[in-house]
C-alpha cells in the first residue's frame, strides 16, 4: 500500500514537471518501558507512518511530507513540494550514482512482537530492582527500548530500495549518595537484532555493575585541570572521532564552508597510525545499507594513514565537491530532508596492547566511555568537547584512582595528530536510546575503534 | 476527529480512566547556505492515548489516524495496561480540567506563511551579514514558521484546545582573511514571522565573525566572568530545570531534594516559571494534562520556594499540581518549566564589563548540556569570548573550559545581574557577573 502511494507520488511529480524526484515512505514503531525506583512508570508504544517527497524543479529543491495517506493528500503534498522548490533560484546538480534496486533486511531471530508484554515488563523491573539493591544507591531508572524501522525509497532515476531492521537495547541509570554528595552513572547496550539480544545477557548483573560504579564514583574527586596525556577506550575513541573529526568531514558542511577541513584533501590531518572509515554495515554498529536518497552505503575511507582522503557526501554535496557519492544522505524520518550524516564512523585497529600503552604513560588519564553523556563540536571554529564516564588516573605506568566529572576539549586539527599508539582491539557500539543531532534532526549512528594513546587533551576539573 | 468517542470506547474496553492528547503541527521552513538551499513544508498529526486500568497505566502514540489506526492504538493501550504491574503511587489522572486566560499565542499570518513569505525574511538575513562586514558571508542558516494545535480530553472533562505559532531563524557567518578564519552564530525566535529581527541578527553574525578572525587562545587561570544572557539561559535550562522537577526530587535525582525554604543562591537570584505571560515563549493556557497554568516563583531572593509538579507527583504528596505537566504524543507526562526566567537586575551590560578588572566576557559556549544536573557539576567549552582588562574589552579569545559547581556559583559568586533580558523558547535570562572562577585554556 505504502509502496503504491510512493510510486503514485513519483508519477505525479513527473507530470507536474519535476526533473528529479525521490519519495520515501516509512513505518516506524518504538516501544519503551521505563521502570523508576522499582515502579513501572511508563509502558509506551509509538506507531509512525508517512511519506516525504523531494523534487528538483527548475534546478531547485523542494520538500514536503505528510502522514495523511490518502490520494488527495499525497497529491497536495507533491504540489507543495513543487511550490517550495519555486522559492529558490539556485541551480542544483546531483552527483552521479548507479541507481540500485533491492531489499535489505537486518538479521533477527525473535521478533519483539512475538514476546509477551509481561515478559518484557518483568525483565526490566527485575533489572531495576537489582540496580537499586546495591548499598548507597538512592535512585535507579531502567529502560527497555525496541525500534522497528521499515523504509522504502524510490526515485525518478530508477532507484528502488527497501529496508527493515530491529534495534533493541537496555539502559540503566543509578544515582549514588554519600555524605551529602550525589553522582549519577548511566550505561546502555543496544544491538541491531531482535529479542535474542535481550535473552543472551544478564541484565540484573548489568544494572548492578552500573550501581557499583556510581557508588565508587560518588566518592571520587574531579581530575586535575589542564593539559594531559590520555588513553581513550573504544567508546571514548568513538566519541572523539565522531565529534572531533566526523562532523567536519560531512560534505554539506565542507561545501558551505562551515568545516575547518575545507580544502585540506590530501593533507596530513592525523598521525600516520590513524585510518578512519565510515561503514554502514559493520558488526556492532547501526544498520545503514543505503541512504535516504537511495544510494548504497559502502565503506568510505576518510583518513588513510594520517592523510585526509575523502569527505562523506550526499548527491548534492558530491556534485559541489566533485567527489563520489558516498551514500551518507540521511534523514531522521519521512518529515525531514536528507542531509549528510555519519553512519558508523570508526578507527581501524593497530598493534598495541592496552597494558603496553599504560606503561608508556608517566602521568595521565584513562578515559572511559561508559557513563559519558556525549559531545559537541563547532566545526567552523574547530573546537570540540565531550564528557567521559568515571575514569582512572594513570601514574608511573599504572592505572590509579577513579575520577569523575571528566569533560575533555580539544582542537580538531591538533588532536588526531597527537595519536601516539593505536590498540589491536576493535569495538563498535550503537544505541536505541539516542543518536546524533544536526540541524534539528536526530539519526542513529554507531562509532568506536581500538584503544588509543593521545599526546594531549584539555581536561576541565579542579 | 471525535476525541470524545475515543474516550468512550476506551472506557467501554475496560479502562478505568482514559485521556487523549492530539497534536497537529504544520511547518514551513527554508534552509540556507549563502543562498536559499531548499524549502520544506511538513504537516503532522499525532494522537496519544493514555489509559489506566486501576493503578496500571499505559500510553500508546500513533501517527496513523485512520479508524483502523486508532482502533489498534486503543486496543494496544488497554492490553499494555492490563499486563503492566500496578503503580502503588497512582491516584488518578487530573480531575481539574480548565484553562487560564493567557493572551494571544497565535498569529494567523505565521500559521499561513508560504515559502515566498519566508523568502523575504531569508533575503534580509543573508544580505545583512555582509552589512556586518564586507568579507563576511553566511554559510549556514534557516528560517521557519510553525503552528501547533493541541487538543486535550479525558474522562474527567474537556476537550480543551490551544494553538500557538512560533517563528525562528539562525545564521552562521564566516570570514576568511589572511589565512585566518572567524565564525559566529546568532539566532532569534518570536511568536510571529514579522517580529523576527532578521537584519539585526545577520549584521551581528557578520560583524562578530570579523572580530573573531583574530581570536587567540585563553591562558589557563582565574578570571572574573561576565556571562552573556544567551549563555546564562542555556545553563539554566540544563542545570536548574531538571533539579526543580518534583519527579526528580521525589525519585532522589535532584540535589535540591529536601531543601525547600533554604537559601540555595545569593539574594540577587530570583527565578520564576512563567506559564501565563504570552511574551514568555512556552506559556500556555493549560498544561499537557489539561490543568490550568500559572506563574510559579521557584527561587525568591535565593530561597527555594517550590518544586514544579504535574498531577502524578502532586497527588503523591497530597498537594495541588502547579500545572507543569509536559509530554509528547507518545510519552508520559512529567513536570517541566513552561518558561523559566532569571529575574533581571538593574545593571547594564556595559556596567558589568566596566566593573571587571581582569576577566572574560563569554558570548558563546558548546557542550554546556554535558553538565551534570544531579551533582550540580557545570562544564562549558568557551568558543567565543573577549578578554576584559580594567573594564575594557581587550581582545577576542576562544577555546577554554569553564568548570564549576552551579550551586556554589549561584550562592557565593554572583556579583551582579544585568537588565538585558534575552528570551528563548522555555527560558529567559539577563547577563550575569560572576566572581573569580578557574578556567582551563585549550
Amino acid at each position: 500500500m505504502l509502496k503504491d502511494l510512493a510510486q503514485n507520488a513519483l508519477k505525479i511529480a513527473e507530470v507536474l514537471g519535476a526533473s528529479y524526484a525521490e519519495v520515501r515512505t516509512q513505518l516506524i514503531s518504538y516501544e519503551l518501558i521505563t521502570v523508576d525506583n522499582s515502579v513501572l512508570r511508563e509502558f509506551s508504544r509509538t506507531y509512525r507512518a508517512g511519506l516525504g517527497i523531494r523534487v528538483l524543479y527548475n534546478g531547485s529543491f523542494g520538500f514536503s511530507s505528510t502522514n495523511e495517506l490518502d490520494k488527495d493528500s499525497i497529491r497536495e503534498t507533491v504540489s507543495r513540494a513543487i511550490t517550495a522548490a519555486r522559492v529558490s533560484k539556485t541551480t542544483r546538480t546531483l552527483g552521479e550514482r548507479e541507481p540500485s534496486r533491492g531489499r535489505y533486511v537486518a538479521q533477527w531471530k525473535i521478533r519483539s512482537e512475538d514476546v509477551s508484554d509481561d515478559v518484557k515488563a518483568e525483565l526490566i523491573i527485575r533489572a531495576n530492582k537489582a540496580g537499586l539493591g546495591i548499598d548507597g544507591i538512592k535512585s535507579s531508572v531502567s529502560r527497555l527500548g525496541i525500534q522497528h524501522d521499515w523504509r522504502y525509497v524510490v526515485s525518478s532515476d530508477g532507484a528502488e530500495l527497501e529496508y527493515e531492521s530491529y534495534l533493541t537495547g537496555v539502559a540503566h541509570l543509578s544515582v549514588a549518595v554519600e555524605s551529602g554528595s550525589m553522582e549519577r552513572v548511566s550505561n546502555q547496550e543496544s544491538s541491531v537484532s531482535g529479542w535474542e539480544f535481550i535473552e543472551k545477557k544478564d541484565w540484573e548483573e548489568f544494572a548492578r555493575n552500573v550501581s557499583e560504579l556510581a557508588r565508587e564514583a560518588v566518592k571520587a574527586p574531579l581530575p586535575p585541570a589542564g593539559r594531559t596525556r590520555v588513553i581513550a577506550d573504544p567508546e571514548m575513541v568513538g566519541l572523539i572521532l565522531h565529534e572531533a573529526f566526523g562532523h567536519a568531514t560531512e560534505g554539506d558542511l565542507v561545501a558551505s564552508g562551515t568545516s575547518i577541513l575545507k580544502n585540506r584533501l590530501g593533507e596530513e590531518v592525523a598521525s600516520p597510525l590513524v585510518t578512519i572509515v565510515d561503514d554502514g554495515l559493520i558488526e556492532g554498529g547501526y544498520y545503514v545499507p543505503f541512504d535516504d536518497e537511495g544510494s548504497l552505503k559502502k565503506r568510505t575511507v576518510v583518513v588513510e594513514e594520517g592523510l585526509l582522503r575523502s569527505f562523506l557526501t550526499n548527491r548534492e554535496s558530491a556534485a559541489r565537491l566533485e567527489l563520489p557519492v558516498s551514500g551518507n544522505g540521511r534523514a531522521q524520518d519521512f518529515t525531514h530532508i536528507p542531509i549528510v550524516r555519519q553512519t558508523n564512523f570508526f578507527m581501524l585497529p593497530g598493534d598495541w596492547g592496552l597494558e603496553e600503552m599504560v606503561k608508556e604513560v608517566k602521568e595521565g588519564l584513562y578515559l572511559v566511555g561508559k557513563g559519558s553523556s556525549g559531545g559537541q563540536v563547532d566545526t567552523g571554529a574547530g573546537t570540540f568537547t565531550f564528557s567521559a564516564g568515571p575514569s582512572r588516573l594513570i601514574r608511573n605506568g599504572e592505572l590509579g584512582g577513579l575520577v569523575r566529572g571528566v569533560v575533555v576539549s580539544g582542537s580538531i586539527l591538533e588532536t588526531l595528530k597527537g595519536v601516539e599508539a593505536v590498540g589491536k582491539d576493535l569495538r563498535i557500539t550503537t544505541s536505541v536510546f539516542g543518536g546524533c543531532g544536526k540541524d534539528s534532526q536526530i539519526v542513529r549512528v554507531g562509532d568506536g575503534g581500538p584503544h588509543i594513546l593521545v599526546r594531549e587533551l584539555i581536561v576541565g576539573g579542579e | 476527529m471525535d476525541v470524545e468517542k475515543i474516550i468512550e470506547k476506551a472506557i467501554k474496553l475496560g479502562a478505568s480512566e482514559a485521556e487523549v492528547y492530539l497534536s497537529r503541527v504544520s511547518e514551513t521552513s527554508l534552509t540556507l547556505s549563502d543562498v536559499i538551499e531548499a524549502s520544506k513544508f511538513t504537516k503532522l498529526s499525532s494522537l496519544g492515548v493514555r489509559v489506566a486500568v486501576n493503578k496500571s497505566v499505559a500510553i500508546v502514540g500513533t501517527q496513523d489516524l485512520s479508524s483502523e489506526g486508532i482502533e489498534k492504538t486503543l486496543n494496544s493501550a488497554i492490553s499494555l495496561a492490563r499486563v503492566s504491574s500496578p503503580d502503588p503511587n497512582w491516584v488518578s489522572m487530573n480531575k481539574k480540567i480548565s484553562q487560564t486566560h493567557v493572551g494571544n499565542l497565535f498569529d494567523e499570518d505565521t500559521a499561513n506563511a508560504t515559502p515566498e513569505d519566508l523568502k523575504q525574511v531569508a533575503m534580509d538575513l543573508l544580505n545583512s551579514v555582509i552589512d556586518g562586514y564586507r568579507n563576511a558571508r553566511p554559510v549556514r542558516g534557516a528560517v521557519s514558521a510553525r503552528s501547533t494545535e493541541i487538543t486535550y480530553m479525558s474522562c474527567y472533562g474537556g476537550p480543551l484546545t490551544r494553538s500557538e505559532t512560533l517563528s525562528g531563524l539562525y545564521i552562521y557567518a564566516r570570514v576568511d582573511e589572511g589565512g585566518k578564519t572567524g565564525t559566529y552564530r546568532e539566532h532569534d525566535i518570536q511568536r510571529s514571522l514579522k517580529k523576527l529581527r532578521a537584519r539585526e541578527v545577520g549584521f551581528e553574525a557578520g560583524s562578530r565573525a570579523r572580530e573573531f578572525l583574530d581570536a587567540g587562545g585563553l591562558p589557563s587561570g582565574t578570571y572574573e566572568l561576565v556571562l552573556l544572557n544567551r549563555v546564562v539561559s542555556s545553563i539554566l535550562s540544563v542545570m536548574i530545570a531538571p533539579a526543580v522537577s518534583a519527579l526528580n526530587v521525589q525519585q532522589g535525582r535532584s540535589p535540591l531534594s529536601g531543601r525547600l525554604g533554604e537559601e540555595i543562591a545569593s539574594e540577587y537570584v530570583s527565578l520564576v516559571d512563567l506559564g501565563t505571560l504570552p511574551e514568555a515563549l512556552g506559556s500556555k493556557p493549560f498544561d499537557d494534562e489539561g490543568y490550568p497554568t500559572r506563574d510559579t516563583p521557584v527561587l525568591e531572593k535565593g530561597v527555594l520556594k517550590t518544586y514544579l509538579y504535574d498531577t502524578y507527583t502532586a497527588l503523591k504528596e497530597g498537594r495541588e499540581s502547579t500545572g507543569n505537566a509536559s509530554r509528547t504524543f507518545s510519552t508520559a507526562p512529567a513536570p517541566q518549566p513552561h518558561h523559566l526566567r532569571l529575574v533581571p537586575g538593574k545593571a547594564q551590560l556595559d556596567e558589568l564589563i566596566s566593573e571587571t578588572r581582569e576577566g572574560v566576557l563569554v558570548l558563546g559556549t558548546i557542550g554546556e548540556w554535558l553538565s551534570n544536573p544531579v551533582s550540580g557539576h557545570l562544564n562549558a567549552t568557551i568558543t567565543h569570548a573577549y578578554l576584559i582588562r580594567k573594564g575594557e574589552l581587550i581582545k577576542p579569545v576562544k577555546g577554554a573550559v569553564l568548570t564549576s559547581n552551579i550551586y556554589e556559583l549561584l550562592k557565593h559568586s554572583v556579583e551582579a545581574i544585568g537588565r538585558d533580558l534575552r528570551i528563548e523558547y522555555g527560558v529567559s535570562a539577563p547577563s550575569l557577573k560572576i566572581r573569580e572562577t578557574k578556567i582551563a585554556g585549550i
